[in-house]
C-alpha cells in the first residue's frame, strides 16, 4: 500500500481503479525546414489555429451548459489567445526568418510564454501557465495529426490521477465514471478543484511527485476530508473506509432527500423557498437544492460588464435563459439596483455626497428612461417563455411607483405595435425597504400585484446606518425591535390584501431569525441557494404555533439584544446540532 | 491621451479581466495600450495584457490614440473601477 499526503480542495470519499493521464509532451522529429517549404509550414499552423478555434468554439456552449460559467469563459479567454496578435507574429516569424516547422515554432513560443507565466510571484497569475500549455497541447495535437487520447470512453469507476489537469482535458472526461481527483500540484483556486466541486467529487491536489509509483488499474482510495490517496489499500483500510463511505452515502441520501422535498412546518404549512441569484450557474443551484423557484434575480452584474450601454438583446437572452432552466418555477427579475456612483462616474462626476439617499436604483431608471425601457423590452420578451415577474426597487412613494407603472404600460404598447408576445398579465411588484413604503403599504398594496421585503436597506434607512461603516456597523441588526416592527406591519397587510408576500434580505437565511420570520406571517423567503438546507431544516423542525409565540414575544420586547438571546434558545430547543454535517 | 488605474480585484488582472479588456479595446477605432513600469503592450491582445502579471494593488498607464480615443480610455478605465 502506498499512503499519499495531498491538499483537500473538495470533500467525500471514494473508490476506483487508478486511470494515471501521462503529462508527455509531443516529440516533434523535425525542428528545421527547406526554404521552400516555409508558405507550406505556415499554412499548416494557421489551419492548426483554425481547427482548434473551432473546436473550443464547440466546446463553449455545451461546457458552459454542464460545468458552469467559469468554465465557459476559460475556453473563450483560449479562444481570444489564439487571436493574440503579437503571439502569432512571434510563431510566424519564428517560421518565416528562422526556417523552423510548425510544430516546433508552435511549441517553441508557448512554451515561452508558460514560463513567462509561471515567473509572476502570484499563485492566482502564474497558474495561467497551465492554459498556455493546456492550448499547446490542443495545437500540437492537431498539428502533429494525433487522435485525442480520449477520456471520455471509460465505462468504470475511475479515480484519475494526473501531474496536472488541463481545463480540456476535465471537460473531455466522462465524468459520470470519475471517482474523485488526485494530482501532483495545484491547489485550491485551480481549475481542478474547481470542476471537482462543481462535480460534488472528492479531490486531493498538491500530492508531490508520485505517478511513477502507480499502475493504472490499481485500486485507490481517495479521502478528500483528510487529504489522503491510498494506493492499493490493505484490507484493514479499505473496510474502514467502506464504513464510512456507507455512511457518507446514507447523509447524503438524507439531505438530497431534503433538498428535494417540498419546504413544510411540522405541523404541515408549506413554505415556500426561493432562491437568490445574480449568475446563471446560480439557478442550477437553486433547482439543485430543491427551490420553488427565483425569488429575487439580480440583474446588475450586466451593467457592470456591459459598461454603460444596456444591450437589450443580451439582457432578453440572459432573461430567457434562466426561465428555461428553472423549467415552469416563477422567476422573479429585479430592475436595475445600481447607484449612479457606480455607472455614470464619466458622465456625472459629481452624483452626491449621500449615494445611499441619491440617485439610485429605481430613481436611476426613471433618471435614464431609455435605459429603464430597453431593460423592461427585455423582460417582457423573455415573459413569453415562462413565468416572470417585475421587481422594482427602493420604491419610496406612491408618485414614483404611479411613473414607474406608467412607463411599463408604455413599453407594453411599443411591443404590442412591434407585434411582439409577451405576457400582459405579467405581475409587477414592488421592493418594499424604505420605511415611507410601509407606512403607506396599505395603498400600495391595492396598486401592485406582490411584494417583496429588502431587509438590508430597510435595516439600513429604519435605522439610518451604514454597515460599511465599521464605526457604527454594530446598530445594522434584523433584530431591532423598530424593523420587526415594521417587517410585522407590512406581512400583515398584505396577507389581509391577500397579496404575495416574500423577504428576501439577508434575514431570509438566518436560521436564528426563520421561527420570526414564520412567526410575523411570512411563508415565502428567498435566499442564496447555500443557505437552502438549513432554513429547509429549520422549518421542517417547528410547528406555527411555537412561531407565532416567539413572534409576539419579540414584539413586546423593546431591544435587540434580548430578542437576539430569545431566538437564539428557541432555535437551540428544536435544533440542538442545527449545522449540517456537510 | 492616458490615464492611471490601480488594479484593485483581489485576484489582480486575471484571465476573465483580460479577456474584458480585449472585448472592449477591440470595439473602438482606437490604439490602446497598457503600460506596467517598463513594459507596454496592446489592450487588445489578452494573452500580452496577462504577461503584464499585474497584481492587486499595482498601478497601470492606460493610453488611447485615434478617433474613437476617448471612448475607449472610458470604456476600459471603467472596468477597473468597477472592480471587475
Amino acid at each position: 500500500m502506498i499512503t499519499l499526503k495531498g491538499i483537500p480542495v473538495s470533500p467525500g470519499i471514494a473508490f476506483g481503479e487508478a486511470l494515471v493521464i501521462d503529462d508527455e509532451g509531443f516529440r516533434i522529429r523535425q525542428s528545421s525546414i527547406r526554404p521552400q517549404d516555409v508558405n507550406d509550414e505556415i499554412k499548416r499552423y494557421e489551419d492548426a489555429f483554425d481547427q482548434a478555434k473551432q473546436e473550443i468554439s464547440t466546446n463553449i456552449a455545451n461546457v458552459t451548459k454542464e460545468l458552469g460559467d467559469y468554465y465557459g469563459l476559460i475556453f473563450q479567454a483560449h479562444l481570444a489567445i489564439l487571436d493574440d496578435s503579437t503571439l502569432r507574429e512571434e510563431i510566424l516569424k519564428k517560421i518565416k526568418t528562422e526556417r523552423c516547422s510548425a510544430p516546433f515554432a508552435i511549441s517553441t513560443i508557448f512554451k515561452q510564454y508558460a514560463e513567462i507565466f509561471r515567473k509572476i510571484p502570484n499563485e492566482n497569475l502564474s497558474q495561467r501557465a497551465n492554459d498556455i500549455i493546456d492550448l499547446e497541447k490542443r495545437i500540437m495535437r492537431i498539428v502533429m495529426g494525433v487522435n485525442t487520447e480520449t477520456l471520455t470512453t471509460i465505462n468504470k469507476d475511475m479515480i484519475v490521477l494526473a501531474h496536472n489537469l488541463t481545463p480540456s482535458e476535465t471537460s473531455n472526461m466522462n465524468r459520470n465514471c470519475i471517482r474523485a481527483f488526485v494530482t501532483e500540484i495545484g491547489s485550491k483556486g485551480s481549475h481542478t478543484a474547481i470542476i471537482a466541486e462543481a462535480l460534488e467529487i472528492p479531490a486531493v491536489l498538491g500530492t508531490g511527485k508520485f505517478l511513477n509509483k502507480v499502475q493504472a488499474g490499481q485500486k485507490v482510495i481517495v479521502d478528500g476530508h483528510q487529504g489522503i490517496i491510498y494506493i492499493d489499500p490493505t484490507p484493514e483500510i479499505s473496510a474502514q473506509y467502506h464504513k464510512l463511505y456507507t455512511r457518507e452515502r446514507e447523509l447524503k441520501k438524507q439531505l438530497n432527500k431534503l433538498d428535494q422535498t417540498p419546504c413544510e412546518t411540522k405541523d404541515g404549512t408549506r413554505i415556500q423557498i426561493l432562491g437568490n441569484m445574480e449568475l446563471e450557474f446560480e439557478s442550477r443551484n437553486c433547482l439543485n437544492r430543491g427551490a420553488d423557484g427565483i425569488g429575487l434575480y439580480r440583474t446588475e452584474f450586466l451593467w457592470l460588464t456591459n459598461e454603460l450601454q444596456l444591450d437589450e438583446e443580451t439582457h432578453f437572452h440572459k432573461y430567457k435563459d434562466i426561465v428555461d432552466t428553472m423549467g415552469g418555477k416563477p422567476v422573479t427579475i429585479r430592475t436595475c439596483d445600481l447607484g449612479a456612483d457606480k455607472i455614470l462616474k464619466d458622465i456625472m462626476p459629481d452624483t452626491g455626497r449621500n449615494p445611499a439617499l441619491g440617485l439610485r436604483s429605481i430613481r436611476l431608471s426613471l433618471f435614464m428612461p431609455e435605459m429603464f425601457r430597453a431593460q423592461l423590452r427585455a423582460i417582457l420578451r423573455a415573459s413569453a417563455y415562462g413565468p416572470i415577474q417585475i421587481l422594482f426597487p427602493m420604491i419610496s412613494t406612491l408618485t414614483e411607483w404611479r411613473r414607474v407603472k406608467m412607463i411599463v404600460h408604455d413599453t407594453f404598447e411599443d411591443l404590442d405595435e412591434r407585434g411582439i408576445p409577451f405576457n400582459h398579465k405579467i405581475p409587477l411588484g414592488i421592493m418594499v425597504e424604505v420605511p415611507s413604503t410601509v407606512m403607506m403599504i396599505e395603498e400600495f398594496l391595492k396598486d401592485v400585484d406582490f411584494i417583496s421585503i429588502g431587509t438590508n436597506d430597510l435595516i439600513q434607512y429604519t435605522v439610518a446606518v451604514d454597515r460599511t461603516n465599521k464605526d457604527v456597523a454594530q446598530l445594522f441588526n434584523g433584530c431591532e425591535p423598530a424593523v420587526i416592527k415594521l417587517i410585522w406591519k407590512t406581512v400583515t397587510e398584505a396577507n389581509r390584501h391577500n397579496k404575495p408576500v416574500c423577504l428576501c434580505g439577508q434575514m431570509a437565511s438566518d436560521p436564528a431569525l426563520t421561527m420570526l420570520l414564520l412567526g410575523l406571517g411570512l411563508r415565502s423567503l428567498s435566499m442564496p441557494p447555500a443557505a437552502m438546507r438549513d432554513i429547509k431544516r429549520v422549518c421542517s423542525s417547528v410547528e406555527m404555533l411555537r412561531c407565532r409565540e416567539i413572534a409576539f414575544r419579540a414584539l413586546r420586547t423593546d431591544n435587540a439584544g434580548d430578542i437576539q438571546s430569545l431566538l437564539q434558545r428557541e432555535l437551540a430547543a428544536v435544533l440542538p446540532d442545527y449545522r449540517l454535517e456537510e | 491621451m492616458n490615464r492611471l488605474v490601480t488594479v484593485a480585484n483581489p485576484e489582480g488582472l486575471h484571465m476573465r479581466v483580460a479577456l474584458m479588456i480585449s472585448e472592449c479595446a477591440k470595439k473602438y477605432n482606437a490604439t490602446v495600450t497598457i503600460t506596467k513600469n517598463t513594459e507596454t503592450v496592446s489592450a487588445r491582445d489578452v494573452l500580452q495584457v496577462l504577461t503584464l502579471g499585474a497584481v492587486p494593488g499595482v498601478t497601470l498607464t492606460i493610453d488611447a490614440q485615434g478617433e474613437q480615443a476617448s471612448e475607449a480610455l472610458n470604456g476600459i478605465c471603467a472596468l477597473f473601477e468597477n472592480n471587475v
